[in-house]
């Protein structure tokens, strides 16, 4: 469980990236953390591995805080940045190098993870594309069988079949006991994928909410006319693609580009939504 | 599990540390040997007393011994300057003290024995040179590297290594240049001192002073009179003192491991 009580960061105490954020994270979901660039995202997922010391508050990862940087922590945790470095060493090398760290670490797994993904086992990482090397960081974080992953913006450099192939993975690695965490602002590339969504938007974890209770409380399609109940529109050839309040509790996919464009544009309103219960959704 | 240190993982991280950066170390030790016998073996070839093969062996100690071996004390954290390796380092399920007794102990492991080295070589150089002069009937004989000077000479080395030891994880881009121009700059502001501090001793005399912190004592030479004086401490004191490089090495690895441990990335 990932556990963060009034946690403040910035590179500044004078301006803060996030200001007192609470939230827990349970395992057994994937959660996607969404928001603009600089909003705070990566040093958000960088104060939960113990690279960053919050100003305040705590964080509390199965039993252990992040700054003390215990090797029980980090046995149990995988972070996998933006941009990806593996040294100048072959495969095999790697892996009997840096697996030893991990007691549950399933090299069959690795295996079967690096030949979905087309990597050649010959030759030294660091002779491998970019995106290679994120394939290769994503395998090796996934056959660790760590309880907490953290991604931020796994697909950048990713191939549209390497996306999908992504998705596979991540979906098939999920288990009761463990938490993944995905940082991206590639919307689309956590469509039927996560379970959760945490937008961080001006310094505030504006929503963290269950794609299942999104979708009750907001509807996404596409109206011919705008009303009071419209929190966010944009034009379309059949009229306007609308996240509107879910009054009648109508079914629809959640689309996250219009849903995040939604929360940025009218936060505190989604938020209200969320939280009052007077306007909870009408029974249909 | 011991969550400050453990044997099975301190192995572990040597293993990590000799496979990713096994080669850097290689390819700066290599070099270092090679210039290091290049300037300390000609003299056993001269048949004639050369006060230039002489001068070779400070120079190596200089070049080859301070300047190559600090070189490889740099290259001790130098995985944590670019963000992207720093992170990868850090998330090394191993403890703090592990990683950095890691480091500190492939530091050693060279930066020791080379200075030994070093002095083996001389020693042996310069007995075979002058034996072989002593056979050619030369009365003029190579001057060996006296002992108080080796002395003084290791506390300098050892100190100067432990500055680079700290910079190569205070400093994310250039460490070893930054750290070398600090050195420089901070022996630069000690000479001062100290010429400063003799000068006020001896009421600012009109004669010029000539005071040098790599010999063995504190002389200072009035130049005109020729006349030395030895400014002794009381052996109670001298013992303190001879401590005090090693506490302030000691002083340096406590702050290398303070500041890997508060490295933010």
């Amino acid at each position: 469980m990932l556990t963060l009580q009034d946690v403040s960061f910035g590179y500044n105490k004078r301006r803060l990236l996030f200001d007192r954020l609470s939230m827990q994270l349970e395992p057994g979901s994937i959660y996607g953390l969404l928001g603009k660039n600089g909003a705070g995202k990566s040093s958000l997922m960088r104060c939960m591995a113990g690279l960053l010391f919050p100003l305040n508050g705590n964080i509390d990862i199965n039993g252990h805080a992040p700054k003390n940087r215990e090797p029980a922590f980090l046995q149990d945790i995988f972070f996998i940045p933006e941009e990806p470095y593996l040294p100048n060493l072959t495969i095999d090398k790697f892996v009997k190098t840096r697996a030893p760290f991990f007691p549950q670490f399933d090299d069959a797994l690795f295996l079967h993870y690096l030949s979905e993904c087309e990597i050649p086992t010959a030759g030294k990482l660091s002779e491998l594309s970019f995106g290679q090397k994120k394939k290769v960081l994503i395998s090796f974080a996934l056959a660790t069988n760590v309880r907490i992953v953290l991604m931020d913006e796994p697909t950048n450099g990713l191939d549209i079949p390497s996306k999908s192939q992504f998705r596979r993975m991540v979906s098939h690695a999920l288990q009761p006991d463990r938490l993944i965490l995905i940082s991206t602002h590639q919307l689309r590339d956590l469509e039927n994928l996560i379970d959760y969504v945490l937008i961080l938007h001006e310094h505030k974890m504006v929503m963290q909410h269950s794609l299942q209770e999104i979708s009750e409380r907001l509807h996404f399609g596409v109206r011919p006319s705008l009303d009071e109940h419209v929190l966010y529109s944009e034009p379309s050839l059949q009229g306007y693609k609308t996240v509107r309040v879910n009054l009648h509790q109508e079914e629809s996919r959640v689309e996250f580009e219009a849903l995040f464009q939604a929360v940025v544009a009218q936060p505190e309103r989604i938020q209200t939504l969320f939280q009052n219960p007077m306007l909870q959704p009408v029974q249909k | 599990m011991n969550q400050t240190f453990n044997l099975h993982r301190f192995g572990l991280m040597v293993r990590l540390e000799l496979a990713e950066k096994g080669q850097s170390y290689l390819l700066s030790i290599l070099p270092i040997l090679l210039f290091l016998f290049a300037m300390m073996v000609p003299i056993t070839f001269s048949k004639e007393y050369n006060s230039n093969l002489e001068g070779l062996h400070p120079a190596a100690l200089l070049l080859s011994v301070f300047l190559g071996g600090s070189f490889y004390t740099s290259l001790a954290f130098n995985q944590y300057g670019a963000p992207a390796n720093a992170i990868s380092e850090v998330m090394i399920p191993a403890s703090r003290l592990e990683k950095f007794f890691c480091a500190w102990f492939l530091n050693l492991l060279f930066i020791i024995p080379l200075f030994g080295l070093f002095i083996l070589l001389s020693d042996w150089t310069t007995n075979f040179a002058n034996h072989r002069l002593s056979q050619l009937g030369i009365r003029e004989q190579y001057v060996m590297l006296p002992a108080e000077m080796r002395n003084t000479y290791f506390l300098f080395y050892i100190i100067i290594n432990g500055l680079v030891f700290l910079g190569s994880i205070y400093f994310k881009e250039s460490a070893y240049l930054k750290t070398l121009g600090l050195t420089i700059a901070l022996f630069i502001v000690l000479l001062v001192g100290n010429q400063w501090f003799a000068r006020y001793l001896t009421s600012f005399p009109k004669n010029s002073l000539h005071i040098s912190p790599f010999e063995p004592g504190w002389q200072i030479v009035l130049e005109e009179s020729s006349t030395y004086h030895n400014i002794m401490l009381a052996p109670a004191m001298q013992t303190y003192v001879n401590f005090l490089p090693f506490l302030v090495l000691v002083a340096l690895w406590y702050i290398t491991y303070i500041r890997l441990t508060e490295r933010e990335i």
